[in-house]
């Protein structure tokens, strides 16, 4: 079974400090500038906050929703990958992406999804917080099904 | 002879203890203090309160019943009997 | 250019002109940014001698040299200069969070806001379109309800909004400016120089590139300090906040006290950093590219002020704690949550209701004029309706609007021997009485009295001198931590994380790197000096002389009553003392002004005629 990898935000840990988008924008474009960012940072007033980037759906509604067929799910990777010559900015993707994930650039008018850096992400890299992290479901799953138990079992013992 | 220890700011929530009274011999040093709690607290204390070249860390302060040691001749100070010790962090405020 | 965008926005909002003028590689290099390039600005804009609350005065913004990078700490922060309502002389104030970037973003590093707009607006820049917009809506909410409002209208919540509340509309001398929920440019009084414009809020959105010089060198060097940020020299911050502070100053005996009746709080421990971190501390975030965190946010669980929420740190916590004797943290919150929502200085609020305590026990003030409030030391509750009197100017909230100087003048009945001001500016959480060098770095402060241009506590504390000998060695001392100071607030880092730079040498190679403009060390050092100097110039030609050097009547009559610095205070001969030291060390004359030499060596030749008028007016 191939289990792909994307980057995954513990909210708790998170302190909206934006990092991620700059060295993002720093190593894709060579440029500081958060809107070129392949990751976003969202606080909410007090105290959320959270850095959100493509989540490697297994079926993708970017993919699905795109009129010209410019984007596609890569088989090796699982992230999207970008037909720059078909994209002609039109936002159907950004539209359908339940994480706000995909930017348009201000630019080129092209969108900009994450692409994992080839499997080593600096924004995970860069994370004064440790707060970002290279996972996949499996691996969520596993650490949910332990706090769960840890939970669970700590509610048990209170009652003996 | 007997003196006392206070701690503030991070020290107190390392250690989670405000303050300690010991028996140390006559003519302890502050230093010689110092490496008693550093036996006692393990490398975490050394780490946070002195470098170990025998020089308090930087943005921390040690006082001697209220004065601060760089005015009593530093680490090499004796302490005398009932001396109150305190270590404290200090730092600036907002912009 | 690299890093800098080059461009000064000047806009006047009596009729909506807005221009956009360049600055060269010249001006970057000998002004560095940020308080160099917002002191420039206001003396060379302002008409001198003109009112703060004149139109003509500018509300200046300015961005450090390393905006909009990443280079820790430093992305986001910006200062804003005018004419300060409370000192009538230099008014500047700093602030964080994510509007500077924004800012440079959208291609700007310096604002320049004159006029008085016929009815309320705000003004909204998104990248080069620069527009006023109606702000008759938003005039008389709360900095809150205005930024969410801003963000709303204009369908963004990516928009940073710098925004004035109820204090600044209302002209409260100490009214400052709020961005970002949290921050607070906050003293000298700039939100009510903003309100004086009929102007609410500056609104930015920006979506340019920031271009640095040397990309991969700047990204090895912040590699290292990110990791310095994670170390012993930043650890308090990131932990326990400023609010641990409360414990140590009280042990030294220098921890403001009811009015500066005492050095020491017998309630200390319970407005703590320690007690605060474990009963109020909910999350600790931070601004743009931190890589330390300390911004501390706390919320009161339960009781009277249930849900009040605060970004918390030592000052406004020895504001509204000790020094109205207040000992609940709980009612500090919600006074530092009241201050932000009107949009007035914490610190100076909390002085100012601490001295209008001393006045209600004194009956130079009574229920009557407080509206029924019984405003004793320790009354929690009234403490935190005072915050909402003096930001809507209600009963005698009206008189302390004017801050302690103008209040104590309007009062009188020796009010004015226990108003703890210095050039109209009020005090800050260090009892000076007791720490000399530090007592000298405040009476010399461009922006009155203030902790922040200097730093003096330092070797007073830290026991590098006696701190409560007066000895003229303490001026080089001063002079020292000013001109870093000024670097610091230049380039502009974050003050929290000096203790991971390693010098002048190494920020200047900093410089180099994002700016691609040449610098090194020792030229920042001189850089500094001619900050220092050129708002000295400033504060001459508004009026200021040797004796507006000087320190608040109870520093220098009553000596601190107990503690371990019991009998200090700073006198007359003390004074003149530390002043003749900082003067030598700075060249200047025994009156406190520059020299026409040192002025040339530093580049300031141009501002030569203001010392020349000095000397043709004592003639």
């Amino acid at each position: 079974m191939v289990r792909h990898s994307f980057v995954s935000v513990d909210p708790d840990k998170c302190v909206g400090c934006r990092i991620c988008e700059y060295v993002c924008s720093l190593e894709k474009d060579k440029v500081f500038n958060p809107v070129k960012s392949r990751i976003r940072t969202v606080r909410i007033y007090p105290n959320i906050n959270a850095s959100l980037t493509c989540r490697l759906c297994e079926d993708p509604a970017c993919v699905i929703a795109c009129p010209r067929k410019a984007l596609e799910k890569s088989l090796e990777t699982g992230t999207i990958l970008i037909d720059e010559d078909k994209c002609n900015g039109c936002g159907w993707c950004i539209e359908a992406c339940d994480f706000g994930s995909i930017t348009l650039d201000p630019e080129n008018k092209i969108v900009k999804i994450c692409d994992l850096c080839d499997g080593e992400p600096k924004c995970v890299e860069w994370c004064p917080e440790e707060a970002l992290e290279l996972t996949n479901r499996d691996i969520l799953a596993q650490k949910a099904r332990l706090d769960a138990v840890k939970k669970l079992l700590k509610a048990s013992l209170e009652g003996a | 002879m007997k003196v006392k220890v206070r701690y503030l700011g991070p020290i107190r929530v390392m250690l989670n203890k405000k303050e300690e009274g010991l028996d140390v011999p006559q003519k302890t040093t502050l230093l010689g203090l110092l490496e008693r709690l550093a036996k006692v607290y393990g490398e975490s204390f050394v780490k946070e309160v002195y470098e170990p070249k025998g020089k308090i860390r930087e943005g921390i302060v040690v006082t001697i019943n209220g004065t601060a040691v760089g005015q009593l001749g530093g680490l090499k100070r004796q302490l005398n009997e009932g001396d109150a010790i305190t270590i404290l962090p200090f730092f600036a405020g907002g912009g | 250019m690299y890093a800098y965008t080059g461009k000064i926005l000047h806009v006047n909002v009596s009729n909506g002109n807005v221009k956009t003028k360049t600055f060269d590689d010249e001006f970057a290099q000998t002004y560095i940014g940020g308080t160099g390039f917002g002191i420039k600005t206001l003396i060379d804009n302002q008409k001198p001698g003109i009112d703060a609350f004149d139109p003509e005065n500018p509300l200046i913004y300015a961005l450090g040299a390393v905006c909009g990078t990443m280079v820790p700490c430093a992305a986001s922060k910006f200062g804003v200069f005018a004419k300060s309502p409370q000192s009538n002389m230099l008014g500047e104030a700093y602030s964080t969070g994510a509007w500077g970037a924004e800012l440079r973003h959208a291609g700007y590093d310096i604002i320049v806001i004159k006029g008085k707009a016929k009815k309320p607006v705000y003004l909204w820049i998104d990248d080069e379109s620069v527009q006023l917009m109606d702000a008759s809506h938003i005039w008389g909410k709360s900095t809150l309800e205005t930024e969410e409002t801003i963000k709303k209208d204009l369908g963004d919540q990516y928009i940073r909004v710098s925004a004035i509340g109820q204090g600044g509309e209302n002209l409260v001398r100490v009214a400052c400016l709020i961005n970002d929920y949290f921050r607070a440019a906050g003293r000298t009084g700039l939100g009510a120089v903003m309100g004086s414009k009929n102007l609410k809020a500056v609104a930015v959105r920006g979506s340019n590139d920031v271009k640095v010089a040397s990309p991969s060198d700047l990204q090895e060097l912040c590699r290292d300090l990110y990791e310095r940020c994670k170390g012993p020299k930043t650890s308090k911050y990131r932990t326990l906040g400023t609010a641990a502070n409360v414990l140590s100053m009280n042990s030294q005996a220098c921890m403001p006290t009811r009015n500066f009746q005492s050095a020491t709080f017998e309630g200390a421990e319970k407005v703590s950093g320690e007690y605060l971190n474990e009963n109020y501390v909910v999350k600790i975030q931070g601004c743009t590219s931190c890589a330390m965190r300390c911004e501390h946010i706390a919320t009161v669980p339960e009781g009277t002020f249930k849900g009040a929420t605060a970004r918390v740190e030592y000052e406004p916590t020895m504001a509204f704690g000790p020094y109205c004797g207040v000992d609940r943290l709980d009612a500090v919150i919600r006074a530092i949550e009241l201050s932000n929502l009107y949009g007035v200085d914490a610190i100076s609020t909390g002085i100012i209701i601490g001295f209008a305590m001393e006045c209600f026990e004194k009956g130079i003030i009574n229920e009557k004029d407080t509206g029924g409030l019984a405003l004793n030391f320790g009354n929690a509750e009234a403490m935190t309706q005072m915050v909402e009197k003096i930001a809507l100017r209600q009963d005698v909230g009206n008189i302390f609007a004017e801050g302690v100087k103008g209040a104590s003048e309007k009062l009188g009945h020796g009010s004015e021997e226990f108003a703890m001001h210095i050039k109209g500016v009020e005090m800050t959480g260090y009892d000076v009485r007791g720490l000399k060098t530090a007592a000298l770095g405040y009476a010399v402060s461009r922006r009155g009295a203030d902790h922040q241009r200097h730093g003096a506590y330092g070797p007073d504390l830290g026991g590098q001198v006696d701190r409560f000998k007066a000895e003229k060695n303490r001026g080089p001392i001063v002079m020292a931590n000013e001109d870093n100071y000024c670097i610091f607030d230049s380039m502009i880092l974050c003050k929290f994380s000096r203790g991971i730079w390693k010098g002048y040498d190494e920020i200047a190679k900093l410089y180099t790197m994002v700016t691609g403009i040449p610098m090194k060390g020792k030229e920042l050092q001189v850089a500094g000096e001619r900050m220092s100097n050129l708002a000295r110039l400033y504060n001459i030609r508004e009026g200021l002389t040797r004796k507006g050097d000087t320190l608040p009547p109870r520093v220098m009559k009553l000596p601190i009553p107990e503690g371990v610095a019991k009998g200090s205070f700073v006198s007359q001969q003390d004074l003149d003392i530390l002043l003749d030291g900082y003067y030598e060390a700075r060249g200047w004359t025994n009156e406190g002004v520059p020299k026409p030499e040192r002025l040339k060596a530093l580049k300031l030749a141009d501002y030569s005629n203001i010392i020349k008028k000095k000397r043709e007016s004592k003639a």
